[in-house]
């Protein structure tokens, strides 16, 4: 693996970055929960970046243009399916559900979908249902399962659902580092009992630990799109293992950032409080990690994680 | 160790309750992420910039990972964590006495509490 990331990369996140400030940043997401007719400029804004010309299994440049662009989606909670727009199987949008209550966020955008599960089997869904309109899901769409893949179909798009996985936990990890920089500049300027609120030690361990967490999921999720890009669906459990990480770290790192900012963190004034309620679809759906959990482990066993030694299969047999 | 011990195990890993079976999933990725953080820091002090708050975050994260290491190992291992290397410990007692350093971990070089106040203060700045 290369721990540089191509100047090329740098640039298409800054002008992501920009792109999607241009757009109102967190605002826009504000805005198409009152019109979600609004989310069209974030399509707009994507194609504009190139981001429909993207395959993240199509090398490790564009594996990497494809984690750039999720993390800057994830920091404004961008209202688009970027994930399943970039994850293409035979001409259709991958999207992942539980087959038990298929529900997947922002259905209504995407054209043709391919859905897989954990499992993965797949099938042909169509939307079946309105949005949720829920807090915490209002552009949730449920879908029917039709047509299930035949068992070679489904395993032939295994490359592209690795990646909805891996990309997946990226677009939480954008929320997660946008959370804790919000948090660190709020305890830097807002003063509570005649001094900053930065300066109370407390806030700053909670500070240095949210930091530590999220630096240490940004190199996880680097790692894990290179595996994705060298392998392809060889790094399975590379993906659903970094899904797993970003949960732990959302569930912690954001919790954090939401405390520290005392009432507001419940305001949806503050960007925040939209963040830390809007992340909740990326990260329950489709399946809560500790499903994720439990089938990982049996993954490891099987194929092994890649380390300094060997583990589950890696294990050279006697 | 987690390798080791899930060598030793053979079967009897499959028969650990799933909660520790997920503890040891934690473990694995605690040591990837604490490894890909030190790799980084490595790496800038290669190029000549300035490591300090990355090496007290790899720092915080490594010590960290070898007491969840430590706990998930001693799960697996139920009661017969207790026994070192005289008493018939699994693994000549190399579990037990990586808790014990593990405990001490986050103490030397500097503790984790330290660590802390740097990376807390390089993002926060002082008053």
């Amino acid at each position: 693996m290369d721990l540089v990331v191509p100047d090329h990369i740098v640039e298409l996140e800054t002008t992501a970055r920009r792109a999607f400030a241009d757009l109102g940043g967190v605002d826009l997401a504000r805005e198409a929960e009152i019109d979600p007719s609004r989310r069209a400029r974030a399509g707009e804004a994507l194609r504009r970046l190139g981001a429909y010309d993207i395959d993240p299994l199509g090398g490790v440049d564009e594996a990497l243009a494809a984690f750039a662009l999720c993390r800057e989606a994830g920091r404004v909670a961008l209202p688009w399916p970027v994930e399943s727009a970039l994850c293409r199987h035979a001409g259709t949008s991958v999207v992942l559900v539980d087959s038990r209550d298929p529900l997947v966020d922002h259905a209504d955008l995407l054209d043709a979908m391919t859905a897989f599960d954990l499992t993965g089997r797949g099938w042909r869904v169509q939307t079946a249902g309105m949005r949720l309109g829920s807090r915490l899901a209002p552009f949730v769409v449920p879908v029917s399962l039709n047509e299930e893949l035949d068992a070679s179909a489904a395993a032939s798009a295994d490359g592209a659902v690795t990646a909805a996985w891996a990309l997946s936990a990226v677009t939480v990890l954008g929320y997660v580092e946008a959370s804790v920089e919000l948090a660190a500049a709020h305890v830097r300027d807002r003063h509570q009992f005649g001094q900053r609120i930065a300066d109370f030690q407390a806030v700053q361990f909670q500070v240095a630990d949210a930091l530590v967490a999220a630096k240490g999921l940004a190199e996880l999720a680097l790692f894990t799109m290179w595996r994705v890009s060298e392998l392809g669906s060889g790094a399975h459990t590379d993906a659903l293992a970094l899904r797993v990480h970003a949960a732990d770290v959302a569930r912690t790192a954001m919790r954090t950032a939401q405390q520290l900012h005392g009432a507001s963190g419940v305001s949806d004034e503050y960007d925040v409080s939209v963040l830390c309620r809007r992340v909740q679809s990326p990260l329950r759906l489709p399946v809560s990690s500790d499903r994720v959990v439990d089938v990982l482990v049996d993954e490891i066993r099987d194929t092994g994680f890649a380390s300094l030694f060997p583990q589950g299969r890696d294990r050279p047999q006697e | 160790l987690l390798s080791a011990l899930e060598a030793a195990l053979g079967d009897e890993f499959d028969a650990l309750p799933d909660t520790v079976r997920a503890t040891w999933i934690r473990a694995l990725l605690a040591v990837r992420v604490a490894r890909l953080l030190a790799y980084r820091v490595v790496h800038l002090q290669a190029e000549g910039t300035p490591a300090d708050t990355e090496a007290s975050a790899a720092r915080i994260a490594v010590t960290q990972a070898d007491q969840i290491v430590a706990e998930a190992l001693f799960q697996a291992l139920d009661s017969g964590s207790v026994r070192d290397s005289k008493s018939g410990a699994a693994l000549h007692g190399a579990v037990e006495d990586h808790w014990r350093y593990a405990q001490a971990a986050t103490v030397a070089s500097g503790t984790i509490e330290i660590q802390r106040m740097i990376v807390g203060r390089a993002v926060l700045g002082r008053g």
